[in-house]
């Protein structure tokens, strides 16, 4: 065993952290952790002996996900650990905080329900596409035991390669340009209301569409499905809120980076951004407004020459000296501060993951494809969707049990000529 | 089934839909070709807590504060035999407790790396205060035997859990 090294990442008994790790690992507190979900339906009930064997088949091949997080003197890491049995079956409420203490476990779960396989994660191990890139590679696996032969690994992890030092390494720190100088970012004006939340308490409201039917509808606006999903979550915004808009309303969105630089990463490689739309206080704002004033924003805002300026003044800011030699419980305090603001600078967070891939074996044994954000102290709603197969699954979490959002997101939808299929965690 | 109220399809076992509270309407599904995917039903299982800290930590980062104090303000013999004693103790605590697991073994290094920098310091404190400094050096040499005995027997692993710890 030894530490990250770049020839043989198979072996290494820890990684540091990435630049969004660090995030996420000093926002820990002592009963969360930044956790969020991906989970695919089969098309036959799960065997859980040979998901289990899946897993323990993969820890080899991708050992960045098999850690978990310790602190250092100087900074967090993430530890090696040949614990390997965390699939379970599923008994609670979905994305609760994976515990970092107390057990010599991985940073992750996998539960199964049913047809469902579900990971949860912490969100330090890695982001949103690498989660999935994991579930895929782990149900390839699944299948390649019940005797299907895969023929093309394009789009999952093969138990006969071995890691690269691409896939476990720092990717923002690879894809970052040390001459950008550093930027001091002053807190937009945001339209944000605190909601009162239940700890350990998840609702999840799915709703399946046909993937052709949003994109006609954004396309009826003249915007990107992402953007069109912001719309309406911003116009929810507007006629649920109790007062005039004043502010304002800021969607958080991850853009995945391996889409715009040459990645492999099976960690961190995610950037956020976020697109505007200023109400000025105005009741009687249209559906087509907001969509006219999105319109290109995504576009403009995942510029690689943006991006890169973006990525290369985070990995900046870490690698000050004086900050570095700093002991980690005081860069903890300060990281904590750091994603409380980063989470008070939006209204609330979107992502769409996009098009699931598997390999073609696989593929046609997902019914669908679903991703919850997972909630925050601080943001306890959250929208995310993923689509696979020709169906489109937006998921709304929300820690309360305040269903007005989520009522307002789906009749809208509905309303807009889509054809909208609605489930829950809780249902009756 | 469907919801009437809110014009979208529910799961076929659905009685009420979830975003409105109304009673579903068994109408034919608008979205063909879509099976329900049950969650399990929450209400019976147990809440379970965050899986608690072992205790071996918090004992010795207890009694290493205590034995501070009363080294630094105790009378001689709390400063030479009591303090280095109650840190001895919770040292022997946190290295069984670490132990209990083989994976654990390293972290059994690190206290043992700890515990000899806290009986460095205290024998400072027993040097600058005149008191008997024997114990103190024995709890540093068994501190630092301990430590040598894993660096020797594991080197790979101690070198790279010490690069881990100190990384910056
Ligand atoms: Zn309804």
């Amino acid at each position: 065993m030894k530490n990250f090294d770049a020839s043989s990442c198979k072996n290494c008994a820890w990684l540091p952290l990435d630049n969004a790790g660090h995030l996420y690992a000093g926002a820990h507190l002592k009963n969360w952790s930044r956790t969020f979900r991906v989970a695919a339906v089969l098309d036959e009930d799960v065997k859980p002996d040979l998901l289990q064997q899946a897993l323990d088949d993969l820890s080899q091949r991708a050992p960045s996900y098999f850690v978990r997080l310790r602190d250092g003197l100087f900074w967090s890491y993430l530890e090696r650990t040949d614990e390997h049995a965390v699939v379970k079956e599923e008994d609670n409420l979905p994305y609760r905080p994976i515990p970092l203490t107390g057990n010599m476990q991985p940073n992750f779960r996998v539960l199964y329900c049913k047809k469902r396989v579900a990971l949860e994660i912490f969100h330090a191990v890695c982001d949103g596409s690498a989660a999935f890139h994991f579930l895929v590679s782990l149900l390839t696996r699944y299948y390649e035991l019940q005797g299907v032969t895969i023929s093309d690994f394009t789009n999952a992890l093969s138990c006969a390669d071995t890691p690269t030092a691409e896939e476990c390494g720092d990717a923002y720190r690879k894809h970052s340009d040390a001459e950008v100088p550093l930027r001091n970012p002053k807190k937009p004006d945001t339209y944000f209301r605190p909601e009162p939340t239940i700890p350990r308490y998840a609702n999840v409201i799915h709703g399946v569409m046909r993937v052709e039917d949003v994109r006609r509808a954004a396309a009826n606006y003249e915007v990107t499905v992402t953007e069109y999903l912001a719309a309406v979550l911003m116009f929810c915004y507007l006629n649920t809120a109790d007062e005039p808009v004043t502010s304002p309303l800021r969607v958080s969105i991850p853009i995945d980076l391996r889409r715009h630089f040459d990645s492999q990463s099976t960690r961190n490689f995610a950037y956020m951004f976020d697109v505007s739309f200023d109400p000025k206080g105005r009741t009687d704002v249209e559906f087509t407004e907001i969509c006219a004033a999105l319109a290109g924003q995504v576009q403009e805002k995942s510029d690689p020459a943006i991006l890169r300026h973006e990525i290369s003044a985070n990995v900046k800011t870490q690698a000050n000296p004086l900050l570095r030699a700093v002991p980690y419980p005081i860069k903890k305090l300060v990281l904590r501060q750091n994603y409380k603001k980063s989470q008070l600078a939006f209204t609330t967070f979107l992502s769409n993951y996009g098009v699931l891939t598997a390999p073609p074996e696989v593929l046609p044994h997902i019914r669908r494809a679903e991703f919850v954000l997972g909630d925050t102290p601080y943001q306890p709603f959250n929208v995310a969707c993923v689509s696979v197969n020709d169906l489109l699954t937006l998921s709304v979490g929300a820690s309360h049990p305040d269903r007005t959002k989520q009522q307002f997101i789906f009749r809208f939808l509905a309303s807009e000529g889509i054809d909208v299929r609605v489930e829950s965690n809780f249902f009756e | 089934m469907r919801c009437n109220e809110c014009n979208v399809d529910l799961g076929e076992s659905y009685h009420i839909c979830p975003l409105c509270g109304a009673k579903a309407a068994d109408e034919p599904a608008h979205l063909a070709g879509v099976e329900e995917a049950p969650y399990p039903d929450v209400t019976k299982s147990v809440e379970q807590l965050w899986d608690p800290d072992r205790p071996g930590k918090a004992v010795f980062r207890v009694t290493a504060v205590l034995a501070a104090a009363l080294a630094v303000f105790g009378g001689p013999f709390t400063c030479g035999f009591l303090a280095p004693a109650l840190l001895l103790i919770s040292a022997l605590y946190y290295f069984f407790s670490a132990l209990r697991e083989p994976g654990r073994l390293l972290h059994a290094g690190l206290s043992s790396l700890l515990t000899l920098l806290l009986s460095a310091a205290l024998l400072i404190v027993v040097l600058v205060r005149h008191v008997a400094a024997w114990p103190t050096l024995l709890l540093c040499v068994f501190a630092g035997a301990f430590f040598a005995v894993l660096c020797v027997e594991y080197p790979e692993r101690m070198r790279a859990q010490l690069a881990a710890v100190l990384h910056h």
